[in-house]
């Protein structure tokens, strides 16, 4: 067991080297995607593919872990700060940055075993779920909202596992067709949505947790979260009482094998 | 070029549950499983087996001087899988003992004989074998109009837990 990974040894005797090797994409590097990685890179996970367009602006230093006031200067791309808090924990990892669109470069993304989804619309969920599906990639989705109630405001959030071959984020009634069409009819009028650091790093840390428990669960009997609802206001995370009703039941909205693998390669 | 399987915990299950299974007289049980492709960037090809076909009871030769012998029906039948289904084509067995299994020479010589029947039918598909043991996987692939296979260098088991086995 490599040293600075001996008090996680509890994982399991070839954990670290299992981490070493196992390669994750994170697509969005805010709020969500950058507590993500640095828990990562804790863990020992040794390679990373990175996906985003953006750069660090002023607005984005009340949640945005390991950007600085420099980074707003230089206008420092958010894979570059990722990548460069990954490197000061673990110098050994490969780090791939794609400062771009995730779908500009989405052949580097068959190549991970687990995919982080760390994005803002609904749309964005979808899409990079069917991606997953296609090439059978486990996909830990975590998102937060403030919602304005008049007399105060809501946080919420979910933590959502979406396996290959199990229930998809519709089945979980998590998307619907409603919904996605309510979000498209709004493209480019969302502006800056409410967001802050704390609620985003319990759902980051619960998707971490979802994702250890997949690889290496330090029970026998463990099964990961499916689905995990978090109401910021009680500062409760919970299993979605939609599970219990979702018990034996399966995808209805993937197509499966027809839809694996390249489209082209025939 | 390397060579990547990724496949779900539920059909190794599914393999492994008809392969154990006794056969009225050979020593043991094939199959095949139908793939999907991938490329994975820089220079990669992820296989994603999907489906477990079964060679039938009667579809054994009567052969003693091996563990399992195909006859004519059984690899047919794959290459017609094959055919109408766009798929990629992997021959699959189990060795009885735990670590990690490899190809006796016979399986490596018959294994030779039938890949290019699969590039008849899908000539633009890798094909290749999967050998299991109780614990463990290999395979070979052999990309269109190579000779030579490839050792397969990653299997990802996807399930609970995943199961991660490198070269």
């Amino acid at each position: 067991m490599t040293d600075w990974l001996l008090r996680q040894s509890f994982l399991g005797a070839n954990s670290d080297e299992m981490f070493s090797h196992c390669r994750v994409a994170v697509i969005g590097l805010g709020g969500g995607g950058s507590h993500i990685v640095q828990q990562l890179a804790h863990l020992g996970v040794g390679n990373f593919v990175l996906f985003d367009p953006d750069h660090v602006e002023e607005t984005n230093l009340n949640r945005l872990v390991g950007a600085t006031k420099k980074d707003v200067a230089r206008a420092t791309p958010k894979t570059t700060v990722s990548r460069r808090l990954i490197k000061g924990i673990n110098p050994n990892a490969q780090v791939l940055r794609v400062p771009k669109e995730w779908q500009e470069d989405g052949g580097l993304v068959p190549g991970c075993d687990v995919v982080f989804g760390c994005v803002d619309t609904y749309i964005a969920r979808e899409e990079i779920e069917r991606l997953c599906r296609r090439f059978m990639i486990p996909f830990i989705d975590i998102g937060m909202e403030v919602t304005d109630l008049r007399d105060g405001y809501l946080i919420s959030g979910q933590m959502i596992l979406s396996m290959p071959n199990d229930l998809c984020m519709r089945c979980l009634g998590f998307l619907n067709e409603e919904l996605l069409a309510q979000e498209a009819a709004r493209y480019g009028a969302a502006g800056g949505r409410p967001q802050v650091i704390w609620p985003n790093g319990i759902l980051a840390s619960a998707a971490v947790g979802t994702f250890v428990q997949l690889v290496t669960p330090w029970r026998k009997d463990m099964k990961p979260a499916i689905y995990l609802e978090y109401d910021g206001n009680t500062q409760t995370l919970l299993p979605s009482n939609r599970l219990q009703h979702l018990v034996g039941r399966q995808c209805t909205h993937c197509s499966g094998s027809t839809d694996l693998g390249d489209p082209f390669w025939q | 070029m390397k060579i990547d399987v990724r496949m779900s915990r539920k059909l190794v299950l599914e393999i492994r549950q008809d392969l154990a299974r006794p056969h009225p007289f050979a020593f043991e049980r094939v199959g095949f499983l139908a793939c999907k492709v991938a490329e994975i960037k820089p220079r990669s090809v992820l296989v994603l087996p999907f489906r477990y076909l079964k060679v039938e009871d009667q579809d054994y030769l009567n052969d003693v001087g091996v563990g399992a012998m195909m006859g004519p029906a059984a690899i047919r039948k794959a290459l017609q899988f094959a055919y109408k289904n766009s798929v990629a084509m992997f021959h699959v067995h189990m060795h009885d003992h735990y670590g990690r299994p490899w190809f006796s020479d016979i399986d490596l010589r018959e294994t030779n004989n039938f890949i290019p029947d699969f590039w008849h039918v899908r000539p633009t598909f890798p094909h290749g074998a999967l050998i299991l043991s109780r614990d463990s996987l290999s395979g070979l692939c052999w990309m269109p109009g190579r000779k030579k296979p490839l050792r397969i260098s990653n299997f990802n088991i996807v399930g609970f837990p995943m199961t991660f086995i490198r070269e």
